[in-house]
């Protein structure tokens, strides 16, 4: 079985369960899937879970191989994950934060980690911030820093949380179309966190619903992004229209 | 993507470390150069020349040669040594706890030390194979294990759901006043005899120096250093958070203990052949990330190096600063080090 299948997941946090029976996938290489719902619903801890950070009761496997069983360092190889947290302020470089991303599993720093560490930030649009220090840069532009760490271990299953959440218009559009191209190149399996429903309906491929712990919705992602699903997880009252250029967007006109 | 650019930065990136080695290597010249100092100014002069003569031919039994072998050169090394662990515990104290507050000192773990030693004086413990050492074996590691066990718990309140930065520290206060009540209450039941080996290690100071001593300290200095030097790069990507550290592979847990055991051990044996030495792991740290980043090849190195480089400026001060008076080292230490604890702190407090 190629790709990721998860669940049923039980996750718990201390006693207090927090995710019940959450099915995920099969999600196929290549498509890139939207994990929505309101805060609170358990997005960060799927993702964790997923991560292999939190302790979850039931099987995950990604390509055909079970990720529980692996050692951390085994898990780290496959599995990339950006936290929601942005990367703090430190007194390191760029460059050095990238390097650090591939270089912690062992192995040199040869002529190959400079050239990918340099395509990885050319590519989101900071290879000229290479050279300056984390601690001088605004919110998000250490949110790209964080991606491109993620995305320079080109792994098989990548997971971003909130990866938008500090960017501005111009690069939250690049950066979704990146990663849409980068996914479907490297065949990758690629979840993403996101808040904005109208950037999930262009920008990806399929999408789950989470409320309160649960999956709402799973499936294609316009069929997850309709009203009567939307009034369900958030309580709103929304339409999902095009636009002149036929374009899907999430117009919302009140609280049910 | 241009070749080109990745040649610049591959470039810029060898400059980098380049500069953080002359950087090291600089330090390492002011260490040897304070060193020397050390070992020829006092009560009785010593030109380099002569000092050279006697450094290479042993103690032969003159004036001169007695006065360094004895005295200065027990001094000077034991100053070095104090301030490596220092320095090196401090440097992976603040990473491991991420607060830039944290120190042997700050937070408790010297008093704890000061604490266990001071028990072991007062009560007369020996080791039964210690009787070489005078006592002094059960001394450290009696303050080894009030040592490690503050570490742990420091750690338990880092790592405890709800606990901030400033939990930590506050805990480390409160860790700090109590271990002082308790050492005040030793030294109140205490003998006269004892007193006054207890006001040494209140004090902290280099007097009590000698060879065997600088043994121990010098063999867990360089066993340390190279255990924590294999664990830089994760330390490294710790300093990025705890979650993007584990997801690159870096198993979190097991390198905070590891980092603890060195502490304690560093902080443990630095604190019962020298006292308690405020500040130095604290300032040190500092000190070398700004001049060398936070790559923990170098950040470890370099606050090892400033930790030594500060101690022994520190002891060449508490022999000059009263004519024909040693001062107490700690003295020394704690004078310089407050206003640059309380700049650290208005600092920090602005940032966050
Ligand atoms: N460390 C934690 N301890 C206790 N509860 C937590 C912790 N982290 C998250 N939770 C709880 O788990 C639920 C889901 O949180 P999270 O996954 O962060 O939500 P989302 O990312 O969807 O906003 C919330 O109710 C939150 O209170
Ligand atoms: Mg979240």
């Amino acid at each position: 079985m190629n790709g990721l299948v998860a669940g049923p997941l039980n996750v718990h946090i201390g006693r207090r369960p927090i995710l019940h029976d959450v099915t995920l996938g099969p999600l196929a290489r290549g498509t890139v899937t939207a994990l929505l719902g309101p805060n609170g619903s358990g997005k960060s801890t799927l993702l964790r879970a997923l991560a292999g950070l939190l302790p979850a009761h039931g099987p995950i496997t990604l390509n055909g191989q079970a990720l529980s069983s692996l050692s951390r360092p085994a898990h780290a190889r496959l599995c990339a994950y950006m936290p929601q947290a942005l990367p703090p302020p430190i007194r390191m470089q760029v460059m050095e934060s990238v390097l650090v991303s591939l270089r912690v599993q062992g192995g040199s720093l040869h002529d190959e980690a400079f050239s990918q560490a340099m395509e990885t930030l050319s590519r989101l649009g900071i290879a000229d911030m290479a050279l300056r220090f984390m601690d001088e840069l605004s919110g998000g532009q250490r949110q790209l820093v964080g991606l491109a760490q993620a995305l320079v271990r080109s792994p098989d299953l990548l997971l971003l949380d909130e990866p938008l959440s500090a960017l501005d218009l111009r690069h939250q559009f690049t950066v979704m179309d990146l990663l849409r191209r980068e996914t479907k190149k490297r065949r990758m399996v690629s979840v993403i966190v996101l808040h904005d429903l109208s950037m999930a309906l262009r920008h990806t491929d399929v999408a789950t619903m989470l409320a309160k712990g649960r999956v709402l919705a799973s499936g294609p992602v316009r069929e997850v992004v309709t009203s009567a699903i939307l009034a369900q997880a958030y309580g709103v009252q929304a339409r999902v229209e095009d636009d002149a250029s036929g374009m899907p967007m999430v117009c919302v006109d009140g609280v049910v | 993507m241009k070749s080109s650019d990745v040649i610049v930065a591959r470039h810029a990136w060898t400059s980098l470390i380049h500069r953080r080695l002359g950087v090291l290597a600089g330090l390492t010249a002011a260490l040897c150069g304070c060193f020397l100092a050390n070992l020829s100014i006092g009560p009785v002069p010593l030109s380099l020349s002569s000092l050279f003569h006697t450094l290479l031919h042993g103690n032969d039994g003159s004036a001169a040669a007695t006065v360094v072998w004895h005295l200065r050169l027990p001094f000077a090394v034991m100053a070095i040594l104090t301030g490596f662990a220092l320095g090196l515990a401090g440097a992976e104290m603040q990473t491991i706890l991420d607060n830039p507050l944290a120190s042997p000192f700050t937070l408790g773990l010297s008093a704890a030390a000061a604490f266990g030693a001071s028990l072991a004086i007062v009560m007369g413990w020996h080791l039964p194979f210690g009787a070489a050492w005078g006592g002094e074996g059960i001394v450290a590691v009696n303050a080894f294990i009030f040592a490690i066990g503050s570490a742990l718990l420091l750690d338990l309140i880092a790592r405890w759901r709800g606990g901030t930065r400033g939990t930590v520290v506050l805990f480390g206060i409160a860790l700090v006043f109590t271990f002082q009540a308790l050492v005040a209450l030793v030294q109140f039941v205490a003998s006269e005899d004892a007193l006054q080996d207890l006001v040494f290690w209140t004090m902290g100071s280099m007097t009590r120096a000698n060879w065997p001593k600088i043994a121990v300290l010098g063999g867990a200095c360089l066993l340390v250093a190279p255990w924590s030097l294999r664990s830089a790069w994760s330390l490294t990507a710790l300093r990025m958070g705890e979650d993007r550290a584990a997801s690159l592979g870096v198993n979190v847990p097991a390198v905070r203990l590891a980092s603890l055991m060195r502490i304690s051990i560093l902080a443990a044996l630095a604190v019962a052949f020298s006292g308690t030495i405020g500040f130095v792991g604290l300032v040190a740290p500092h000190i070398a990330r700004r001049l060398l980043g936070e790559d923990h090849r170098f950040y470890l190195s370099g606050s090892a190096v400033v930790g030594c480089l500060i101690m022994s400026c520190a002891s060449l001060a508490a022999r000059g600063l009263l004519p024909g008076e040693v001062l107490p080292v700690g003295i020394v230490t704690a004078l310089v080090g407050i206003p640059f604890f309380l700049a650290t702190v208005l600092r920090d407090g602005r940032t966050s």
